[in-house]
């Protein structure tokens, strides 16, 4: 029957484009979320397209100040460290360093977090009351000192700052897990569900998860820039990337002594990393935003 | 006719924890047994924590009951035993809004059960999908819609559907009327009548409009505290009520003078 | 005339959207009657109460010919002058009362807390006493008996329909001219309805409250109210007297909403159809030009794309292009 299928070709969005959709519509967000792309961009080809190595010593160009600077030079676009090291080559590797580590890092901690959360959320009884109290102990700590003390325990060293970050995080992604499956379990349409026969991975599969990625998304934004923040911490203090790491936390404790004569040595990496703090957070609120009205015409 | 549905001594109880080490046992549902034919309405009214929810819930096999048995064609149902009992009870919830899934498509709602207990193909499934679609009155092109575009009515049919969708024999309702304007009601309730005069589905309804009530069912439980106080025919309890609950309601419904 | 409102049109402005959500719609209410607005959902019937109160977001835009409260034009009036009346003379309750009182307060500080300061006659050190004894006689006049219970309690551990009757004390402490009513019984159990059907119907006759009772239950309108307002989809359908509607209703939609209900007392065979109207109510971004029951009505005619006029007859207004019942 031709006749069936005559309003086919006008196009239903479903939830994720109309999303989509809101999310675009915010011009914040979307700026931000280019600032992002940008970001990830860096992360990803930076170390190839680098003019100098990260660690490559220029004797001769020492606290070269920035190329718009009449006392910089072309060649080190963003001016030389005290080692004449060039900041700009620097910068692109910390961002993978920082900004990629961060991303795979809390990338890590959702997947083992939002898995371990939904065998908690799932389950009943003492086994989910035990889960729910322990977590709520680790919680109770400040992310960064749980760091710093798993650190202690392991030595410093980037290697060992990555483990302490993702152990971390994943409390946080098991918390928010386990919550929202629980307000999820309570409503109506999981009932029908296991009413159609559907076993618990099926309903978690098809019925839950859909409509708790919104928290997801946005416990991952927080949680990239809590890395961040962290791996940058930890580097600053001398505790994770060591010195003369182009690490961005390193950097600025490298350059904290030459604020005076050569202050681009820390302005730069800081404006680079708040640059990327903010958006990773407004790129993840708007998300969250646009995912959780996409329900509501 | 054989007897379609038999329910023996059903029950339940709740275990609620006051103390950690103290247990107080609390009675939802006491002991009940009835029968219900093909072509027949059951309609159970009372006040809200009666229990006539409870017992929707024990038919449908949200719940495990504590006591009792019940029996689908004579054979005994065990809520464990899923696959059987869900193509052949079904439940319908009160309130649509929260009943479908807001992040499925309604196909996609629809198809769920499906997958889930037949072994149909896709091609087969999507027909069936389109089929039902249009026994319950609304175009095949609601398959690509999502819930939130469809008007309350509309979400009750997709409710409809999703019931209807594997052919059961039986329906239970959770008080479907309650949040439904008047004339959408009516709709309702015209389709629901047609689907049973046409394939002889019987209807479990919980309900508190006497109105409605009276017109649909055959049956009528009237339930205070977890037991049933008075049962028996519609139109004979409906025209003479002898337990003071019945009259009650009956009276605040303004379907009796006072005396 | 208590209340007198025509041709009240209250548009929505959206970027994407511009609609009159209620077009035309015209209201008089009697001084001391309890009046009837009924509508199915998105009608625009509680969207009439926000016009009426002045509490409708900046997105709405409101536009009458008139709104007469007691002779005066509310709309006219500047935005402080309009609040004082609207504090003074009106009250208004909401349904699911639970959600409206505070969960964290007792009832008694928060009945306190509306109390106005033109209550207290005696001195200020006899306030305590006097706060006390006003909220219980409220309580004691919206029939809570278990009031000294009630006043120390908190909105959980009441049931649904204790706290309207809360809402309703609430709303009468300064003695309103009117109360209005937006599905106060909504989801309640049949036997709570009729305590606070009867309570408003109470309060209607032994102090003169006149009464605008929004709600999609026609039965409860039927029962109490001796006024009634029709609304479809923002357009007034039909408005008189309960009792003149019933026995000859001129707008195919009104006798169609009176027979859709299977009354007990009347002899429609059980399971037998009930009549009703093809389709559903339109939303708002669908609605169609003249008159918005046209797609459904079963008269509808090549006329009905022009918005009909309403007509006075035999003290109903209604705006139908072929009514029925005229001969």
């Amino acid at each position: 029957m031709p006749q069936n299928d005559i309003y086919n070709e006008v196009e239903y969005p479903g939830p994720y484009q109309q999303a989509w959709g809101k999310f675009k519509q915010n011009h914040v967000s979307w700026v931000c979320f280019c600032i992002v792309m940008f970001f990830i961009f860096v992360a990803v080809i930076g170390p190839f397209i680098s003019p100098y190595s990260p660690y490559h010593q220029d004797t001769g160009y020492v606290l070269l100040p920035p190329s718009w600077q009449s006392a910089g030079n072309v060649h080190f676009l963003l001016g030389t460290d005290d080692l004449g090291r060039d900041v700009f080559s620097r910068l692109i590797h910390g961002t993978s360093l920082t900004f990629g580590i961060s991303l795979l890092v809390a990338f890590g901690a959702l997947v083992i977090g939002v898995s371990l959360g939904a065998l908690a959320g799932m389950s009943k009884g003492i086994r989910s009351s035990i889960f729910n109290h322990l977590l709520d102990a680790i919680l109770s700590i400040p992310s960064l000192l749980l760091a710093v003390v798993i650190v202690a325990i392991l030595g410093p060293g980037l290697n060992n700052t990555i483990w302490a970050v993702l152990l971390v995080l994943i409390p946080q992604f098991v918390h928010r897990t386990q919550i929202v499956i629980r307000d999820e379990l309570k409503k109506e349409y999981i009932t029908a569900a296991r009413l159609d026969g559907a076993s618990e991975f099926h309903i978690l599969k098809n019925s839950i998860f859909p409509n708790i990625i919104e928290s997801i998304i946005l416990q991952y934004s927080l949680a990239v820039s809590a890395a961040m923040l962290d791996i940058a911490a930890l580097g600053f203090l001398g505790l994770g990337a060591q010195h003369g790491s182009p690490e961005w936390g390193a950097m600025l404790s490298d350059s904290i002594d030459l604020i005076y004569r050569a202050s681009w040595l820390a302005i730069l990496p800081g404006i680079t990393m708040f640059l990327c703090l903010l958006s990773v957070n407004t790129v993840g609120h708007g998300l969250r935003n646009a995912l959780k009205h996409r329900s509501e015409s | 006719m054989s007897v379609l549905l038999e329910v023996n001594d059903l029950s339940k109880t709740y275990n609620k924890r006051i103390l950690p080490w103290k247990v107080k046992k609390v009675t939802a549902l006491e002991k009940i047994s009835f029968s219900i034919d093909a072509y027949q309405t059951l309609a159970i009214v009372g006040e809200t924590g009666s229990g006539k929810s409870t017992l929707a819930k024990l038919l449908a096999g949200a719940e495990m009951p504590s006591t009792g048995e019940i029996l689908l064609d004579g054979q005994a149902l065990y809520t464990k035993a899923h696959k059987e009992r869900c193509s052949h009870i079904r439940m319908i919830f009160q309130d649509p809004a929260t009943s479908l899934n807001p992040s499925l498509s309604i196909g996609q709602i629809l198809e769920e059960p499906l997958k889930l207990n037949t072994n149909l193909t896709a091609i087969e499934r999507e027909d069936k999908v389109k089929k039902t679609l249009a026994r319950v009155g609304l175009l095949s092109d609601y398959m690509w819609h999502y819930p939130h575009m469809l008007s309350s009515g509309q979400k009750q049919r997709v409710a409809l559907a999703r019931a209807l969708i594997l052919d059961p024999k039986i329906i239970v309702a959770d008080k479907p009327f309650a949040a439904m304007d008047p004339s959408t009601r009516s709709q309702m309730v015209n389709l629901l009548l047609e689907l049973q005069q046409t394939f002889g589905i019987a209807y479990i309804f919980v309900s508190h409009n006497l109105n409605i009530v009276k017109h649909i069912s055959d049956q009528i439980f009237v339930m205070q505290d977890g037991k049933v106080v008075e049962q028996g025919k519609t139109l004979d309890i409906l025209k003479s009520p002898r337990h003071t609950l019945t009259q009650k309601l009956l009276y605040s419904q303004q379907m009796l003078r006072k005396s | 005339m208590l209340l007198d409102v025509r041709n009240l049109t209250v548009k929505l402005n959206n970027d994407t959207l511009d609609v009159n959500a209620i077009d035309k719609m015209s209201l008089s209410m009697r001084d001391g009657s309890i009046h009837g607005l009924v509508g199915e959902t998105g009608s625009g019937k509680s969207l009439f109460a926000k016009a009426l109160t002045g509490t409708l977001s900046e997105k709405w835009t409101v536009q009458a010919d008139r709104m007469f409260w007691q002779g005066e034009d509310l709309l006219k009036l500047s935005e402080e002058k309009r609040r004082q009346i609207i504090n003074r003379d009106m009250a208004m309750i909401f349904q699911e009362p639970s959600r409206s009182l505070d969960p964290t307060v007792t009832i008694g500080e928060q009945i306190n807390e509306v109390i106005p300061k033109s209550e207290f006659q005696g001195s200020i050190w006899s306030r305590r006493q006097e706060r006390l004894q006003i909220a219980k006689n409220l309580l004691i006049k919206v029939g809570i008996k278990h009031y000294q219970q009630c006043y120390e309690s908190y909105p959980h551990e009441l049931s649904e329909g204790l706290c309207q009757k809360v809402m309703i004390a609430m709303a009468i402490i300064r003695s309103p001219k009117l109360l209005i009513a937006d599905e106060p019984t909504d989801a309640m159990e049949s036997t709570t309805k009729i305590q606070i059907m009867r309570l408003l119907q109470k309060l209607n006759t032994q102090k003169n409250m006149s009464v605008l009772l929004i709600t999609h239950d026609l039965e409860s309108v039927i029962n109490y109210a001796q006024e009634m307002t029709l609304l479809y989809s923002g357009q007034s359908v039909e408005s008189g007297s309960v009792r003149d509607l019933l026995k000859r209703p001129y707008h195919p939609y009104t006798e169609n909403l009176f027979t859709s209900i299977p009354k007990f007392n009347t002899d429609t065979r059980p399971k037998s159809r009930l009549q009703t109207l093809p389709g559903s109510t339109p939303p708002l971004q669908h609605l169609p030009i003249g008159c918005r029951l046209g797609p459904r009505c079963p008269r509808a005619q090549k006329e009905c794309v022009v918005t009909p006029k309403s007509v006075k007859l035999k003290g109903h207004l209604f705006s139908c292009h072929h009514p029925i019942n005229l001969d």
